[in-house]
């Protein structure tokens, strides 16, 4: 039972990650079409960041913090206006190639810089755990959980209750009238763009305060996948809540088929057999709403 | 008073000739209906005039020229436009798609904004806002279905609110490409009688693509014909009706 509870609970906060990073994917194909397949390589990047203001400028986390959200609008913006908006009217296939490119760039410059060996996340949190009855629970756990609750819901009232919020909904449902009303579909763009890389950089600094920065963090990106695939490539709601139902499952996976099966490391896989299934079964995802077909 | 000037407008797709030479002007307060068959042309030029598609030639709004200025540049120069096959926001309700229509008239910037809410406790220019989508909605009798999604009304309903969107920005052109497409009859009368007040209680001039020739003849003040991509004519209903050319082109067809 306590094992049971030790997974579940790692799960969830693993989960409360990837429904964030899920997050800035699906915003990033609703407004743009677009599938990031830089979105691991932001996380990565944004971890890496954070760590060296914080080790280098000795900077408490909370200032480091917001600097790497800084530098996460900076990125994005950088990407959105030099690369992004001259494919502009290019086929959506070629802007996917072009993403990948860039997370091949993110991910060297990260290897020159920092190297390809993992290297420890300050201590920002405190290290004891809390005992919540059985189980104890350590703290950058607990945080990382209310920190990524924190940021889907200040997106979820963004999204929902502003204007511009509003009209980033409207240009996902029709381009052509969103353009008709005045709206200058490139500010959006960068908009989904540096909303997306900032849930994203927020993800990297849990998931390395957690784990550890090694590059292999930009296969948060790949790990995401399934949790947007599971919720349906265009459903917010969707990724959010399959986001922590991928984290659960991965945990619960690692945890008790090693035993069942005495295979070790099924962990990362179930997420993917996931995957597998919903594509036969229901390939637009539990919420999605259109163009993923089974051909 | 012309308010729309078109000169010597010419697009090709490929080798097709969408438009060739197509010159009018649009007079300030009237209903200018461009009638042809399928393919003649008529939403290529709308298209044109929107700044979807970007034509060689001259388009000017109140002499601002307007070819190879973006589309989301039109509602500036006070021009709104429906669609053939409806474009609404379909997962939105009917409140907010007419509010993405006054959108530009909102001068508060991304991060301003993002502070104002929409629906509860609205301030200044958005409560504004939202007072201007009732009234447009009201305008065109929807006062029922404000707070319904758009996706659950029927199709003619539907047209309505797309026109409320359009009207909310409140344009000095409203383009409306086959704004009776679809319709009962009832409710194309019903839509004419909207189009008709608009235009003569709000001063809204309007362009309009619309096949029905029995509603085009009584409420357009003027008409002009497209065929392949050419004006076989122009001129006052009346006119027009009478014009041989014309009756071979198009009417011909449709009374054999």
């Amino acid at each position: 039972m306590e094992y049971f509870l030790g997974l579940l609970i790692n799960g969830i906060v693993v989960g409360s990650i990837y429904s964030m990073v899920a997050l800035g994917f699906v915003l990033i194909y609703k407004a743009t079409e677009v599938v990031n397949f830089a979105q691991g390589e932001l996380l990565m990047i944004g971890a890496y960041f954070c760590m060296e203001t914080i080790v280098r400028t000795r900077m408490p986390f909370i200032p480091a913090f917001l600097m790497t959200m800084i530098f996460m609008i900076v990125l994005a913006l950088l990407i959105e206006r030099l690369v992004l908006r001259r494919m502009l009217g290019a086929p959506i296939i070629s802007v996917i190639m072009v993403t990948i490119g860039i997370g091949i760039i993110l991910r060297m410059i990260v290897i020159q810089i920092w190297g390809a060996t993992s290297l420890p996340f300050p201590d920002v949190f405190p290290r004891e755990g809390i005992s919540f009855g059985v189980v104890k629970v350590g703290q950058v756990y607990i945080w990382s959980l209310a920190l990524s609750i924190l940021f889907m819901v200040l997106f979820g009232i963004f999204f929902k209750f502003t204007r511009i919020g509003l009209v980033m909904r409207a240009t996902a449902s029709s381009r052509k009238a969103a353009e008709s009303m005045g709206v200058p579909l490139t500010r959006i763009f960068a908009l989904a763009w540096i909303i997306s890389a900032v849930v994203s950089g927020v993800g990297g600094v849990l998931t390395g305060s957690i784990a550890g920065l090694t590059p292999e963090l930009s296969f948060y990106g790949v790990k995401v996948f399934p949790a947007v695939i599971l919720g349906g490539l265009d459903s917010i709601v969707g990724a959010t809540i399959s986001g922590v139902v991928i984290g659960v499952l991965e945990n619960l996976g690692a945890g008790f088929l090693k035993d069942l099966t005495g295979l070790g490391g099924l962990g990362p896989v179930a997420p993917f057999i996931i995957l597998v299934a919903i594509l036969w079964v229901r390939p637009t995802g539990l919420f999605g709403t259109k163009d993923i077909e089974r051909v | 008073m012309s308010l729309l000037e078109v000169t010597k407008v010419s697009l090709n797709f490929g080798g097709v000739k969408a438009l060739s030479n197509v010159s009018f002007t649009v007079k300030k307060g009237e209903i200018f209906s461009i009638i042809g068959p399928n393919g003649a042309g008529k939403t290529t030029l709308l298209n044109c005039i929107s700044g979807r598609y970007v034509p060689v030639g001259s388009i000017r709004m109140n002499g601002v020229e307007m070819v190879g200025m973006k589309a989301h540049a039109r509602p500036g120069l006070g021009i709104a436009r429906t669609f053939q096959n409806i474009a609404l926001f379909v997962q939105e309700n009917v409140l907010d798609n007419v509010l993405v229509g006054r959108n530009h008239l909102l001068k508060a910037g991304i991060l301003s904004s993002s502070l104002y809410w929409t629906r509860w406790g609205c301030l200044g220019e958005e409560a504004e806002a939202n007072g201007a989508a009732v009234k447009a909605l009201a305008a065109l009798g929807l006062e029922g279905v404000i707070n319904r999604p758009v996706a659950d009304l029927p199709y003619g309903v539907q047209k309505r609110v797309e026109l409320a969107r359009a009207m909310v920005a409140e344009p000095n052109l409203l383009l409306l490409d086959e704004p009776m497409a679809g319709m009962t009859l009832n409710e194309k009368l019903e839509l004419a009688g909207h189009i008709q007040k608009l235009n003569s209680e709000h001063d809204v001039t309007a362009l309009m693509i619309e096949h029905d020739m029995g509603i085009v003849m009584s409420i357009s003040h003027r008409v002009m014909v497209l065929d392949f991509g050419e004006k076989i004519a122009e001129g006052t209903p009346g006119e027009v009706m009478e014009n041989t050319q014309v009756r071979k082109a198009y009417l011909g067809e449709e009374i054999s």
